[in-house]
């Protein structure tokens, strides 16, 4: 777009999905606690405050890049949730599973391939809830 | 004939074993998450009298409300072992046919060939995931 896209810029973005990962991590936590105890509002708080500080962090992405290029982005989501997975709560990842994620991925990234052709009512965007406003998908 | 009672109550046992409720209640937790976006598009199409009506308007306040309510049955999701962290996390782009269908019928966008392929890749991969992994 207006300026070139470097180095720091990708990883910003990395940056964002990897903190909106981390709101579902959140929300795994809080589904380890009895509803409404005071650890499942700590983590659905938690879950809360990532996502909108990920709002923030996304309105900043989307000025920079292509919403299709964050878009497909985003999807990456879900490979940074399987190292999650890994790491933290080691449930079973079987082959077929990586496949069928990796699938997902792959259909997220078609999907928002060519969004950026029309400027209206980009739906698929407000996911993050930021912009209620209306103050931004006027990047094209 | 006892015997064959209980083997068909094992068989039907497993039978809804192999369909999880918890399946569908993920996708519940996705059309009303999808039903949110639509609202709040809504709202950011309209033109506001103020900046604080941007965001104090019924539509957001009950897009927000049901957003909200998406993420507590998304937690009850992640807390199923069945289904477990991955088996929600990766039912969450269903997301983005729904919001395809919806805003369809509500604001008339185009679906294309892509979007289409890319709906089917998603639904696909999650059957993947689901029967095969």
């Amino acid at each position: 777009m207006k300026k070139k896209i470097g180095i720091v810029d990708i990883l910003q973005l990395q940056g964002a999905v990897i903190v909106y990962s981390l709101s579902t991590v959140a929300g795994k936590l809080a589904s380890e606690h009895p509803f409404l105890s005071f650890k499942y509002i700590l983590f659905f708080g938690l879950e809360f405050v990532i996502l909108a500080v990920y709002a923030l962090i996304w309105q900043q992405m989307i000025k920079k890049f292509q919403i299709s290029v964050a878009s497909a982005n985003k999807a990456i989501t879900l490979l940074w949730s399987m190292l999650w997975n890994f790491l933290l709560f080691s449930t079973g990842i079987t082959p077929w599973k990586v496949v069928g994620v990796l699938l997902v991925i792959a259909g997220v990234v078609i999907m928002n391939m060519g969004t950026d052709e029309d400027n209206t009512g980009n739906a698929n965007d407000s996911v993050d809830g930021s912009d209620a406003g209306g103050k931004e998908n006027r990047d094209v | 004939m006892l015997m064959i009672v209980w083997m068909d109550q094992m068989q039907a046992e497993r039978r809804t074993e192999m369909f999880n409720v918890f399946l569908l209640l993920m996708l519940l937790s996705e059309i009303i998450a999808a039903s949110s976006q639509m609202l709040l598009k809504k709202s950011a199409n309209k033109e506001h009298s103020s900046f604080i009506k941007e965001y104090l308007n019924p539509y957001v306040i009950i897009g927000y409300g049901l957003l909200v309510l998406s993420m507590v049955i998304c937690i009850v999701c992640y807390g199923d072992d069945k289904l477990g962290y991955m088996g929600t996390v990766v039912m969450e782009p269903v997301n983005y046919v729904l919001v395809m269908i919806m805003s369809r019928f509500i604001f008339g966008e185009k679906i294309t060939s892509k979007k289409v392929i890319g709906a089917l890749l998603i639904i696909g991969g999650i059957m993947v995931f689901n029967i095969l992994g």
